[in-house]
């Protein structure tokens, strides 16, 4: 890794990270209020100081191209720095003191969390309102591909970041250059949301709350700007607008830009697309017919079960009411969708459908192996298979999830935390869900939990942001090696 | 612009990196392992497939490329895949083929076979490139336009030379259908506009690398004439039959006793010498030291290195050499040899040349002066008929030459009516190189 071209575009990523800054600063103005203003002014200029020193830093001789390891801590150290300078104006403003909160705050912000340590949502100005939510509109698709959408030549480096920041089986490869596939993502969501604030608007919702809701659903983040959450509204419009929007967020981009181009084949063919349909509906029944006795009509029953279970599975963490006084089935099955999070190439976190759908079918072949010894069989998917190295690959990323879920679990017991709670809290912050269950549900915050948890919860977020390698790279004696 | 590249191998790569600035390529490869190498280091889209099925040419949109490039291992699939690539609509497609038998003249690249745009053989794309490097040693300077059909080099007369005080006139019908203009002071003269050529006259000769190369010869006093080229293969016999016309003695020294019997049959003037290049007492034996130029063209890296140092070390001045693997030039520049081509380079450059869309396809800047000569490409639909002279590229711009698309020679400069698609070879000063490009694309002419 080479530090001076990694400082050099974490510094012109911050840059751009000002410029969304100046958004709150912005509203803050408008609104009137000296204190919010001097809040992000200030955030603002601290993220453009620094900035230009790590660009004075970075300065180079020569054009340098951005390698493999280059990118990885381009992109690592970019999503470190954006909870330290995206919780500065919780702190400044005082609307959320104590720093680690601030922090955590911002963290699960950027990485479309939604987890939240603020139990008065209510009583923040509109400005941190508005910065809660566009943080998680920026890191739902990414300040990364953002800057690679932006930025004018990065050549064969423009891929390296814009893999580091979106690993996986996803969308590259819809235009013939990684710019050109950054800058359609970036249309397609920008326009996603700007129909959603519009219908949301239309079904009576102001114009702010729209804009904020809009941003959070699409980034699957989970920030309301009400302490209800959209419970807040009680309108089955707003609900079902809601319901279809976080499942588009939920699905692979790349499938509109099929769409975009006219092809409807590639997009009722996609395998994972008809799995993580049918896992939801399955889910949704199980939670409609639990909660049936408390709500006595279908109409919302159905309505309620679908918000529920859509908010956790594209791991957004929306409520229009408490899951978490559920009957233990719908419990369970809510908490089983957390780990599988949406697809692969969405916005949404977790282990993605595509992954969930081959580890099975990885299980059923070894269970026919066990029984034929001598069978030789392809892993099928859809119309395709997939090669013995992806289906490794993918077993590897499980295990990796897995034990990271458990190390997290672990330091919550060890900090005081009863299991359910401590295990669901870890869960939802790797798989980017935002509220758990029990103390961490959806009714209650994460403010109570010790400096040590909310660390370790920080770094479930971003690993699971950024599909825990590209971060733990960084730690690696190789990547430093020059 | 879309460029769909058919054959991800070091070839295949190298075209996507040197076109993926201009256009987006789309890398298509049956090959995982290739595709893999190629993604890692280009920005490009790659796919797998093969190229001579339709469903995998179908799902890269071929129908959407404007131009598919097919450099895979075999002819006969590169053949095939332009074919079927032009029947699902893709707007040009070029295919490699290596064969020397395929083509009926010497240049290496034919338009309009078999419905495919244009066919590339990269070995006698790689001999006419030598041939300019070798050229060189001659002429001072030289630089290729239309895709290596046409050489342009510049001769600076000095006082011995038999054409200085000469009219133009009296060169003889060659020598004067080649020379483009004359670079005297600071200013460029057509032909016609001088009475007679001087010591320190700088000749703009332009047209097929053999005859540039001969033109140049008769106008110097010339020096030893032995040029020894190590490798019997396509290229150096090639070259054999380039050089022993421009009478130069020429050894060719080839390891295959049987290719030996073979050259020596169909090579009358050549001297064929059975040996290994890499052998010093065989070079010592041959006395490869008294020759001025040596020039290594095996299939082997190692060997035409390696021949070309021995070379050297022998007292050869100028050693050239053919470079299989891309990016090993360097190394050869930093050994000492003269100069240095590759298959890579010149499939590129001469698919460059292909791309449609660009008003200058081609451009070189005279040593030692502030001009430049241009290859400008004539847009395809003209807005009415004019005469090549009508055309407004600025005021001190030379037309040298109008290039039919059909044909790539220089036609002699009798202001005939422009054909849209046309190529015309300028010199122009460096400062007015946009407004000639600006006259060129808008069609301006003098009169308004």
């Amino acid at each position: 890794m080479n530090l001076r071209v990694v400082s050099r575009y974490v510094g012109l990523l911050l840059f751009t990270v000002a410029v969304l800054m100046m958004a709150p600063v912005g509203l803050a103005a408008y609104d009137g209020d000296p204190h919010t203003i001097m809040a992000y002014s200030v955030s603002t200029f601290a993220c453009i100081a620094l900035a230009l020193v790590l660009r004075r830093v970075g300065q180079l001789d020569e054009d340098h191209e951005i390698h493999r390891k280059d990118a990885l801590g381009v992109v690592a150290f970019t999503w470190l720095a954006l909870g330290l300078l995206g919780g500065l104006p919780f702190i400044l403003e005082r609307s959320i003191p104590n720093v680690p909160s601030a922090i955590f705050e911002a963290v699960s912000g950027f990485t479309t969390t939604g987890a939240t340590v603020v139990s008065n949502v209510d009583a923040l100005s509109r400005a941190t309102n508005l910065w809660r939510c566009l943080m998680h509109w920026i890191g739902g698709m990414g300040i990364v591909v953002l800057f690679v959408a932006v930025f004018p030549q990065l050549g064969v480096g423009a891929k390296h970041l814009f893999k580091s920041e979106v690993p996986g089986p996803t969308t590259e490869g819809l235009r013939p250059k990684i710019k050109q596939t950054a800058t359609a993502l970036w249309w397609i969501y920008g326009s996603l949301t700007a129909l959603c604030t519009a219908l949301l608007v239309v079904a009576g919702m102001p114009l702010f709350d729209a804009v904020c809701h809009a941003m959070s659903t699409l980034g699957t983040g989970g920030f309301s700007s009400k302490g209800a959450s959209v419970g807040h509204f009680q309108s089955p419009t707003i609900d079902w607008i809601i319901n279809a929007f976080m499942l588009i967020a939920g699905l692979n981009f790349g499938l509109y830009y099929g769409l975009l181009r006219r092809k409807w084949g590639t997009f009722w063919r996609n395998y994972e697309l008809r799995f993580y349909l049918t896992v939801n509906l399955i889910v949704i029944g199980i939670v409609a017919v639990s909660i049936f006795k408390q709500h006595g009509n279908w109409a919302d029953t159905v309505r309620h079960a679908t918000f529920q279970t859509l908010a956790v599975t594209t791991t957004t963490g929306f409520m229009t009411e408490d899951f978490d006084a559920y009957p233990d089935i719908a419990r369970f099955a809510l908490f089983c969708c957390m780990f599988m999070g949406a697809c692969a190439g969405s916005t949404a976190g977790g282990l993605k459908a595509s992954r969930v759908f081959v580890l099975g079918k990885v299980v059923l072949r070894e269970l026919s192996v066990v029984v034929r010894p001598h069978q030789v069989s392809a892993i099928r998917v859809g119309r395709g298979t997939v090669s013995q190295d992806i289906a490794r690959g993918i077993a590897t990323f499980f295990a990796a999830y897995f034990f990271l879920f458990a190390i997290a679990s672990f330091v919550l017991v060890a900090c005081g935390l009863e299991l359910m709670s401590a295990m669901s809290a870890a869960i939802a912050c790797l798989s980017s869900v935002g509220p758990g269950l029990d103390k961490v549900g959806p009714t209650m915050n994460f403010g109570f939990i010790p400096g040590v948890g909310k660390a370790v919860l920080c770094v479930c977020m971003i690993a699971g942001r950024l599909e825990i390698f590209a971060l733990f790279a960084i730690f690696s004696a190789g990547t430093w090696r020059r | 612009m879309r460029v769909l590249i058919l054959g991800a191998g070091e070839v295949g790569r190298h075209l996507a990196r040197s076109l993926s600035s201009d256009a987006n390529v789309v890398l298509l490869d049956a090959d995982p392992h290739a595709l893999a190498v190629a993604e890692e280091e280009l920005d490009v889209l790659v796919m797998e497939g093969n190229a001579t099925h339709r469903d995998a040419l179908e799902a890269a949109e071929v129908r959407e490329a404007d131009l598919v490039i097919s450099v895979a291992g075999e002819d006969s699939v590169n053949v095939a895949a332009c074919v079927l690539a032009k029947n699902l609509g893709a707007r040009r497609a070029v295919a490699r083929v290596d064969d020397p038998g395929f083509y009926t003249g010497p240049l290496g690249v034919e338009r309009d076979v078999a419905g495919i745009d244009a066919c590339v053989c990269a070995s006698r794309l790689v001999g006419v490139d030598l041939l300019r490097l070798v050229n060189r040693v001659e002429v001072g300077w030289t630089s290729t336009f239309v895709g290596g059909a046409v050489h342009v080099g510049v001769v600076e007369l000095g006082e011995d030379s038999p054409v200085a005080g000469g009219p133009v006139g009296s060169l003889g019908s060659e020598a004067a259908s080649i020379t483009r203009a004359v670079l005297r002071g600071d200013s460029i003269r057509l032909p016609s506009e001088v009475a007679s050529l001087e010591a320190g006259d700088r000749v703009i000769l332009g047209g097929p690398p053999v005859g540039v190369a001969s033109v140049a010869r008769s106008m110097r006093a010339s020096g030893s004439n032995r040029v020894v080229i190590v490798g019997g293969g396509d290229v150096g016999l090639q070259l054999a039959r380039a050089l022993s016309a421009l009478t130069r003695e020429v050894s060719i020294v080839e390891e295959s006793r049987e290719r030996c019997e073979a050259l020596a049959s169909v090579l009358a003037k050549t001297t064929i010498l059975h040996g290994n290049g890499t052998n010093l007492s065989f070079l010592r034996e041959e006395q490869v030291g008294r020759s001025e130029t040596a020039i290594a063209v095996t299939g082997s890296d190692e060997v035409n290195l390696m021949s070309s140092l021995l070379s050297n070390e022998l007292g050869v001045e100028h050693t050239f050499a053919l470079v299989h693997r891309p990016g090993y030039s360097s190394v050869y520049a930093h050994l000492g040899i003269d100069g240095t081509t590759s298959a890579h380079e010149v499939l590129s450059s001469t698919l460059q040349w292909l791309l449609p869309g660009r008003t200058v396809v081609s451009s070189a800047t005279l040593p030692d002066s502030d001009w430049s000569i241009l290859e400008l490409r004539v847009p395809h639909t003209l807005p009415r008929q004019l005469r090549v002279r009508d055309l407004s590229l600025g005021a001190s711009t030379r037309i040298l030459g109008v290039l039919p698309h059909s044909d790539p020679t220089i036609a002699p400069e009798a202001n005939p009516i422009l054909q849209g698609g046309e190529h015309l070879l300028v010199a122009c000063p460096i400062r007015d190189r946009r407004s000639a490009e600006r006259g060129v694309t808008r069609m301006e002419t003098k009169s308004g």
